[in-house]
C-alpha cells in the first residue's frame, strides 16, 4: 500500500505463488480437495477456477465460500457455477477480515453469515428448482466453544438453516468434544449432517482416540 | 448517542484558508456530550487553527454561533443567524454531526458548510472520554435474541449465529485482540438470564437492508400520527 501526499493508491499484491504451492502439495490419494477462497483476504484467482485447475478427474472438489466478499447475489451465483462444474460441496465461512489482509481499507461485505447463507442456499435450490444429484451439498465452518444450554440451542438454529455438513472448528478436547457431539445427537436434525472435525494439518493421526460417530471424520483445512 | 471526532487540524485548515468569515456553528447535544461540539472545546479548537493561520501569514474572522439541537431546521432557525438572507459570512464551520451539518446547508442556501467532525457512530459512553459503537442503524433491531448486544456493530464480522472461529484460543476477537469476542459475552449474558431464552430462528433468517441506514434515503413518515392519536 502507497500514501502520497494525501492520496491513497492502492498497489494490488501480485499474485502469491500459490497455486504451484498448493498443487504440489495435494495429495492424489485422497478422496476430496478442499479449495481455499481469497486466502489471507488477497484478490486471488476465484476459487472455481482453481478447482477446475488444480484437481484431478478422480477427486472431487469441494470450495470454500467466504461471505466476507460476497452478497446472496455473488454467493448464489457461485452456487450456480459450482453445480454447472460439478463441484461436489461447498463450505461457507466468514473469512479472514478485510483488516488482517493486503487491503485493510477495503469493506468487507457480510450480508448474511454463514449460517443465513447455508439458508438462503437451501431456499434458493428450492426456487431454482435446480435439486438434483449434481447439486453442491452445503457446509457450515462454525465454531464450538462449550458445552451448554446455549451451544444446543445454537445447534438447534443451524440444523434448522438445512446445510448438508458442518466443518467445526472446536478449542474443547478429544474427550469434551465426543460429550459435546452425544449431546447434540438430542437436537433434531443433528444426526443427518455429516461432522468435519477441523483438525491441525497431518495430525488427524494422532486423534483416534476420539469416539468418533460414524458421520464424522476429519478435514484437515487451512484457512 | 452520536459520537464524533474533530477533523486533523491540518485537513480543517486547508478546508478554511480560503474563507475571511467563517460562522462556527455548534450544537449542545451529542457531539457536546461527546465533548467536540461544544462551545468550550470549539474554542480549543479555534485557538489552534488560529495559531496555524498565522503561521500561514493568514487570518480568518470566525464568530461563533450554536444550537441546542443542530438537526432540527426550526432550531437552527431560531438562532437567528442564517435567516436574514444576506451573506454575512462567506463560509459555515459545523460542529455538529453529518445529519447537523447537512441540516445547516438546507438552511443556509448559498453558504458552504465545512464539516469540522468527522461522524463516527452511534455509541455510548463507557468510561470518561471513552465511548464505543452500539448501533448500525439496522432497523430490524434483535438484541433480545443476543444477551442486549447489537453484533452487527460489535462483532467485526456482524457474525448473528455465534462466533465466527478465528476468535483467539482465550476467547478473544481477532481482529481487536484486546476484545473479548462478544460471543463469550453474549453466552455468559444467555446462561444467566432466563429472559432470552426466546425464540431465536430469527437469527438464521436472511436480514432486510433495504430498511437499514445505509444505500439510500430512508424515510420514516409519522406525520398522520395525531389522526389516529388524538388527545383527549
Amino acid at each position: 500500500m502507497l500514501k502520497q501526499s494525501g492520496m491513497m493508491l492502492t498497489e494490488l499484491p501480485s499474485e502469491p505463488d500459490i497455486d504451484n504451492l498448493i498443487r504440489g502439495r495435494i495429495d492424489h490419494s485422497r478422496e476430496i480437495v478442499v479449495v481455499p477462497d481469497n486466502i489471507g483476504a488477497a484478490p486471488s484467482l476465484d476459487a472455481l477456477i482453481r478447482a477446475q485447475n488444480w484437481v484431478s478427474p478422480d477427486q472431487r472438489v469441494c470450495i470454500i465460500l467466504n461471505t466476507r466478499d460476497r452478497n446472496r447475489i455473488a454467493l448464489a451465483s457461485r452456487y450456480l457455477s459450482a453445480a454447472h462444474m460439478g463441484i461436489h460441496s461447498i463450505i461457507l465461512d466468514t473469512g479472514i477480515h478485510t483488516r488482517q489482509g493486503p487491503l485493510p481499507d477495503a469493506r468487507p461485505v457480510y450480508d448474511v453469515d454463514p449460517i443465513q447463507a447455508a439458508r438462503f442456499l437451501n431456499q434458493f435450490r428450492l426456487k431454482s428448482e435446480s435439486n438434483n444429484q449434481t447439486d453442491p451439498s452445503i457446509g457450515v465452518r462454525i465454531a464450538i466453544q462449550q458445552i451448554d444450554n446455549f451451544e444446543l440451542e445454537r445447534m438447534g438454529r443451524i440444523c434448522r438453516s438445512g446445510p448438508n455438513f458442518l466443518v467445526l472448528k472446536s478449542n474443547l478436547d478429544d474427550l469434551l468434544l465426543s460429550e459435546w457431539i452425544k449431546h447434540c445427537e438430542c437436537v433434531d436434525g443433528f444426526t443427518d449432517i455429516d461432522l468435519f472435525l477441523e483438525i491441525p494439518h497431518g495430525s488427524w493421526d494422532n486423534r483416534r482416540d476420539i469416539e468418533i460417530p460414524q458421520n464424522v471424520c476429519g478435514l484437515s483445512v487451512r484457512y | 448517542m452520536i459520537v464524533a471526532t474533530v477533523k486533523p487540524l491540518t485537513e480543517l485548515l486547508n478546508l478554511i484558508i480560503s474563507f475571511k468569515k467563517v460562522l462556527v456553528f455548534g450544537c449542545d447535544s451529542c457531539v457536546t456530550i461527546g465533548r467536540v461540539g461544544g462551545e468550550a472545546s470549539i474554542r480549543a479548537t479555534l485557538t489552534a487553527l488560529e495559531l496555524g493561520l498565522a503561521q500561514q501569514g493568514k487570518t480568518v474572522s470566525f464568530s461563533f454561533a450554536k444550537s441546542i439541537r443542530q438537526c432540527e431546521p426550526e432550531l437552527v432557525e431560531l438562532t437567528g443567524v442564517l435567516t436574514d438572507g444576506s451573506r454575512r459570512y462567506d463560509a459555515i464551520l459545523c460542529f455538529g454531526c453529518s445529519v447537523g451539518a447537512q441540516t445547516l446547508s438546507h438552511t443556509a442556501h448559498n453558504i458552504p458548510v465545512i464539516p469540522a467532525l468527522n461522524t463516527r457512530f452511534m455509541g455510548a459512553p463507557l468510561a470518561t472520554g471513552v465511548w464505543e459503537n452500539r448501533c448500525i442503524g439496522c432497523g430490524d433491531c434483535f438484541i433480545h435474541l443476543t444477551g442486549g448486544i447489537c453484533v452487527l456493530s460489535r462483532c467485526p464480522r456482524s457474525s448473528q449465529n455465534g462466533s465466527c472461529g478465528y476468535e483467539t484460543t482465550d476467547g478473544h476477537c481477532d481482529i481487536n485482540p484486546e476484545e473479548q469476542c462478544i460471543w463469550t459475552l453474549i453466552r455468559s449474558r444467555y446462561n444467566s438470564k432466563s429472559t432470552l431464552k426466546t425464540d431465536s430462528r430469527k437469527l438464521t433468517e436472511t436480514r432486510d437492508w433495504s430498511i437499514s441506514s445505509s444505500g439510500g434515503v430512508t424515510k420514516i413518515d409519522d406525520s398522520n400520527y395525531h389522526e389516529g392519536h388524538s388527545e383527549e
